[in-house]
Order: structure tokens, then C-alpha cells, then sequence
């Protein structure tokens, strides 16, 4: 079993890698095996960071031979190396599976030597878990930039799920802060496993990739508009099939002078979430939430600033509108609009009804008439204000007191300010 | 309003149903335990006869199908108070409309019998996740756990599928009830807490590395407490091993 040491070093190396689904993958228990995946994902703990944990996230090694800039482990970095072997990490997996802690593995690592090297030793963790310690539950590998198709696709029959990060939102930026890593040398694998995926699913037992690729990009850390970020999240999900992006607000854990100093706010990761759930799930498409060259507006989510951009649309009748119009309607989300089908069928829905049904009538009421009555604002343009975020409307004011700290106590005592 | 007393269990709702449509009383509530009626509320004890339950869930099945039935019987592991009150409002709608009211979501009290289904359903999967076994010196998993719910039957196949060749027993601790599974076959029986419980010998130091990765893999630059406490409130901590050092 590994020691403590090197375990706390891979795991707090590995934290960065958002991703943390162990969804979208069937693959069933069999007799002589250990464990099963579930499709729709279980969550075994969440962090004091609001995040879920379902898989052991680890790194093979955190001993890098490349140099990017916002990286922790980046070469140039003085911190404490440490390596396991594939079998550590198997029995990792699997005692820490059969007590529950995690729904199985996810696997990615610094490039220890060259990249080839380092994704054989991943492809060996994940070889090993399937053939010698038969195991069936959820794998997540990440790929490393430049290896061989052929080890990447190798790696694609044992695993759940692959990522390739493309790490920066375009072509330049990656260039500056991770110049080892080009475009091609993620984008080539992604696609290729794409198109293989396509093929192998064609015959109904596949067990290529079950539960697809997904990706990852650091938000903040370059000048690219949020436009351009949602236009790029949009085209890979229609050319790769990608499961997911993730947006990884940026935190400068590294001093550098082409990295802001301060971390970029949780709200703007926040913002391009809501806008990637509206590409995804509502129907909506990228130049509809925003222009290529501006940023998500921060004060409304984006499928408010959508509906407040085409009021002649609104306010719709929840009675008699169609799924996708509901779906558009602020307040109204996915199980919502699909109570909302259900419930009309029996009977006309009151504004009662909505509420029971826990549609956020807050929004939702500027946009709506339920049976022909309209409970929104009186005036369209006062409906902007009251649909954004709190500003914080009184200053930080301290009242004012002997006890206070020495500058302010004397400001009390004599009355000066 | 008149309060029908029930003996707690789903054929005294039954016969409590049988009552109120026999005596067609139009506003009568369905209780077990303490209630406190009002000057003007008569109270009607009722006894359970299976003949007249028999009766009431055939006219359920007719009308609502096998999944009514099933949600009646699943509706009742609840650990609410006011679930009898809930159950009873449900089968008096879908034997006043004599069709399923699965899908009336406008109507109140179909709405609150899904959403206390829903609450079952929900921690169900949630303790998917939070279920913690730790290994006996005999070779045995075992997972103490306090559901709100009576739902130690609805998890034993989840962790079957997942664990078939391990025997593994998952033990209510409120309700003093065990789920054992032996390899081969399964059994849900009441077992009192254990006094003497001996961890495997590699047990501890498992358990130490698994505290290790909840402090490591935390990002401590982005605390967000409140997200975390409404995914895992803290009734769950109890027995999750890195909640408690």
C-alpha cells in the first residue's frame, strides 16, 4: 500500500482536474468481478469547496518534463516529486472501492519522462484494474498531449471516459502560457476517438469509451471574451460528441508575469455553467446567449438576459405553450416545463399550481400568464433591475465604540473622523 | 374535520379509506399518534379488518395499476409523521376520480404524495454515496448508517449488484435493523447496535488515507460551505469517516 507522503503529494497535485463525474456509463457486475457502474453517477462526499467527490482523483506522477505557466508541477517548479507504480494505484482503487469511498478511478499524471512513456504506464493502470483485478467500475484517464494514437486508443477499451485538456481557449494563448502542448496535439486524439467511438457504437455490446470524452479550460487566466469561449464549447460538443466542458475558474497557485495576480471570480465560472447548460439541455445556441467578442453579462444569468433581449416572445401561456417556447422561460427549467406538459394535460394550471410545483415564480412571473393572468412587473425595464444579482447596497459601516481598535476608539473618544 | 384513527400501518389506511367512503365523510384526515383535535372535531378510532383492506386495494389496483400499489407500500417507509395523513389524501383522490392521478400534479395532494415519494427515492440514492464499509477482522463489510427513511431493503440490491462475491451487512441504527447478503443470498432482520466491533488489521490505516484525500483534494482558495452542507447535510456526517477525526 502506498505511504501517506507520496499519496498526499499526487492527490494535491491532481485537485485542478475538475472534472469529477462518474456518469454515463451501464457497465453491469459480473460474477467473478468487483463492482458495477451506475449511468446516472453517485456522489460519495462533497469538499468544504462545494465540490462533488465520486472518483479517487490521483496523478501517476507529478514529476513533469513540460513547463506551462499556470501549472503547479510545471518543471521549473521547487516542490516535492513524487511517483507510484500502477499496483499501488490499483489496490488504492479497489479497497478504497470496496468501502464505499468512490465509484472508481480517476487517472491522470504529469508527463514523467515523454509523453509515449507515460500514457503506457496509464494504459497499464487501466489494463491491470480490468484484466488482473477484475474490475467493473468507473475509469476516467486523461490523455496525454503528443502520444501515440495507437496507445490512446488502446486505453479507450479499458476506460469509461477520456479527456484531453485543451487547457486555454485558443491557439495563441496556449502557445504563451503551455508551449509545450500545441493545439493539434489535443485536438488530433479527441477527434480520433470521436470517429472511432462513432464506429464502435455502431454494434450494440460496444464497450468503446461507454461514457464519452469530455474537456477542460482554464477561465481567466487569458484575455479570450466569454463569446469566444461559448463558440468553441459549442463547436466541440457538435464535432467531437463531447459528454461535457469543464471551465476551471483560474486560481494563481504559480507566480508569473503572463498570469493575473488575483484569482478569477467563482462568478464567472458560474455564469459560462449556466450558459453551457443552456447549449446543451435548452436548445439554445451560442450566438443567441452572447457575441463572439463580448462577455456573459455578470448581473443576470444568461437565459434571463436572453428573455429580457426578446420580450415581443413573452409573456408566454403556460397552458398552451409549446416545450421549447417553456423551456425559454426564466424560472422555468428542465423538470419544471416537463411537470408543467404533464399536469396541463388534466387540468389548466393556476398560478397556485406553478408555485406548488416549485417553478421560481420570482423570474418567472414577468414572462408567464397563467389561464390569461399576468402577475409580473408593471413597467419591462424595471424587471432588469429586479432580476440581478444583490449589489452590496450599504457600505461597511462600524459602529463606532471605545473598544474598538486603537485608531477608531481615539476617533470616538474626540470626535474627529 | 374528522380524525380516523389508524393502527400506523397501510391496510389501517385501508380500512380508514373503507370508512370514509362508507359513511361518505367528506372531510376526514387520516392519523397515528399524537394529534390534537379541535372542540368541533370528532375523532372515529379505527379497527383493521383485512377483509374491508383487502377490499380498498383491489379498487386501488383496478383504478391506479400495480405502480400504485407499489408507491402506497414504498410511501410508507417514510419516516415523516404526516405521511399517513398524505397517503390517505392520495387514495381518497384517486378513488373519488376512479382513474390513475399519477400525473394530476395541479391537484395538492397528488403533488405531496409524489414529492414524499420523491424524499424516499432521493435518500435512497444519496446514500448510494454516503454508505461508508469498513472491514471486520472476519472478513466482513459492515456500514452502520441512520437513514430518515426506512430504506434498508431498497439499498441491499444496489450494494448485491455491486459487491456479489463480498458478504457485506448495512445496519439502521434508528431503527435497529440489518441488511445482510452472505455471497449467496440476502436477509433484512432486526439486529441491535454492536458493543464489540474489531476493525480488520489494515483497516485503520485505510481509513487515514481516505482522510488524507478529503483534506487534499479540498481547494481551500474557493470555500463554499453552503453548497456542501445542502448537498450532505449534517444529519449524514455521523458515520462518514472523514467527517469525523
Amino acid at each position: 500500500m502506498i505511504d501517506d507522503k507520496r499519496f498526499q503529494i499526487l492527490t494535491e497535485s491532481a485537485k485542478f482536474d475538475v472534472s469529477c463525474s462518474s456518469s454515463g456509463s451501464n457497465r453491469s457486475a459480473q460474477k467473478s468481478g468487483l463492482g458495477n457502474c451506475a449511468p446516472a453517477g453517485i456522489c460519495h462526499s462533497f469538499t468544504p469547496d462545494g465540490r462533488c467527490i465520486s472518483l479517487l482523483k490521483i496523478l501517476l506522477s507529478n514529476d513533469c518534463a513540460y513547463d506551462c505557466r499556470y501549472c503547479a508541477n510545471r518543471r521549473s517548479s521547487d516542490l516535492p516529486r513524487a511517483t507510484a507504480t500502477p499496483d499501488e494505484i490499483c489496490q488504492l482503487v479497489v479497497e478504497f472501492y470496496k468501502r464505499n469511498y468512490i465509484e472508481g478511478l480517476f487517472l491522470s499524471s504529469a508527463v514523467y519522462k515523454n509523453p509515449d512513456y507515460t500514457m503506457e504506464r496509464l494504459l497499464e493502470v487501466a489494463m491491470r484494474l480490468r484484466k488482473l483485478y477484475n474490475f467493473h467500475g468507473y475509469i476516467h484517464v486523461k490523455g496525454i498531449p503528443h502520444a501515440d494514437g495507437r496507445l490512446v486508443d488502446r486505453t479507450a477499451m479499458y476506460a469509461d471516459r477520456m479527456s484531453f485538456n485543451v487547457e486555454l481557449p485558443s491557439e495563441k494563448s496556449l502557445q504563451l502560457l503551455a508551449p509545450q502542448k500545441t493545439k493539434q496535439s489535443v485536438l488530433t486524439p479527441m477527434r480520433q476517438l470521436a470517429l472511432q467511438s462513432e464506429f464502435e457504437n455502431k454494434s450494440p455490446k460496444s464497450r468503446f469509451l461507454p461514457a464519452g470524452q469530455t474537456t477542460q479550460m482554464i477561465v481567466g487566466a487569458s484575455p479570450e471574451t466569454d463569446g469566444h469561449i461559448l463558440r468553441l464549447t459549442e463547436g466541440m460538443y457538435k464535432k467531437f460528441a463531447l459528454k461535457r466542458v469543464y471551465f476551471s475558474s483560474f486560481v494563481p497557485v504559480v507566480k508569473d508575469v503572463h498570469l493575473p495576480t488575483s484569482p478569477t471570480g467563482l462568478l464567472r465560472e458560474h455564469r459560462l455553467y449556466q450558459a453551457d447548460w443552456l447549449l446543451r439541455f435548452y436548445g439554445f445556441r451560442s450566438d443567441e446567449i452572447v457575441n463572439a467578442d463580448q462577455n456573459l453579462d455578470m448581473e443576470v444569468d444568461p437565459k434571463c438576459g436572453w428573455a429580457l433581449r426578446h420580450m415581443s416572445l413573452f409573456p408566454v401561456e403556460v397552458n398552451t405553450a409549446p416545450l421549447d417556447m417553456l423551456l425559454r422561460v426564466p424560472g422555468i427549467g428542465l423538470k419544471s416545463a416537463a411537470a408543467i406538459c404533464t399536469a396541463r394535460k388534466y387540468h389548466s394550471l393556476d398560478y397556485d399550481a406553478l408555485r406548488r410545483m416549485r417553478v421560481v415564480l420570482k423570474r418567472a412571473r414577468h414572462f408567464i400568464t397563467a389561464n390569461g393572468k399576468f402577475y409580473g412587473a408593471e413597467y419591462p425595464d424595471r424587471i432588469h433591475s429586479a432580476l440581478s444579482i444583490a449589489k452590496n447596497a450599504t457600505p461597511n459601516l462600524e459602529q463606532l465604540s471605545l473598544f474598538s481598535l486603537p485608531e477608531i476608539a481615539q476617533s470616538a473618544r474626540t470626535g474627529e473622523v | 374535520m374528522t380524525y380516523l384513527q389508524t393502527d400506523g400501518t397501510l391496510d389501517g389506511i385501508f380500512c380508514a379509506i373503507f370508512f370514509a367512503f362508507s359513511y361518505k365523510i367528506s372531510n376526514a384526515q387520516a392519523v397515528y399518534g399524537a394529534f390534537q383535535p379541535s372542540l368541533t372535531d370528532s375523532v372515529v378510532k379505527i379497527s383493521t379488518d383485512l377483509a374491508k383492506a383487502k377490499r380498498v386495494q383491489t379498487a386501488v389496483a383496478r383504478y391506479g395499476g400495480s405502480h400504485t400499489l407499489y408507491a402506497c407500500q414504498t410511501a410508507m417507509r417514510s419516516g415523516e409523521e404526516k405521511k399517513h395523513a398524505v397517503v390517505f389524501n392520495y387514495l381518497t383522490v384517486l378513488l373519488t376520480e376512479r382513474r390513475d392521478v399519477k400525473n394530476m400534479l395541479s391537484i395538492p395532494d397528488v403533488l405531496a404524495f409524489e414529492n414524499l415519494l420523491k424524499r424516499i427515492w432521493c435518500e435512497v440514492h444519496r446514500f448510494e454515496g454516503f454508505i461508508r464499509f469498513s472491514q471486520s477482522n472476519g472478513g466482513t463489510y459492515y456500514a452502520p448508517y441512520s437513514p430518515d427513511h426506512d430504506i434498508t431493503d431498497l439499498l441491499l440490491p444496489h450494494f448485491i449488484r455491486r459487491y456479489g462475491a463480498t458478504s457485506f451487512a448495512i445496519h439502521d441504527t434508528l431503527r435497529k435493523k440489518i441488511g445482510v447478503w452472505n455471497g449467496t443470498e440476502s436477509a433484512v432482520f432486526d439486529c441491535p447496535l454492536f458493543t464489540d466491533f474489531f476493525l480488520a488489521k489494515d483497516e485503520q490505516a485505510l481509513q487515514s488515507l481516505w482522510k488524507t484525500y478529503y483534506k487534499a483534494i479540498t481547494i481551500t482558495q474557493r470555500p463554499h460551505e453552503k453548497q456542501m452542507l445542502g448537498y450532505m447535510p449534517r444529519r449524514y456526517w455521523k458515520y462518514l469517516t472523514e467527517k469525523n477525526q
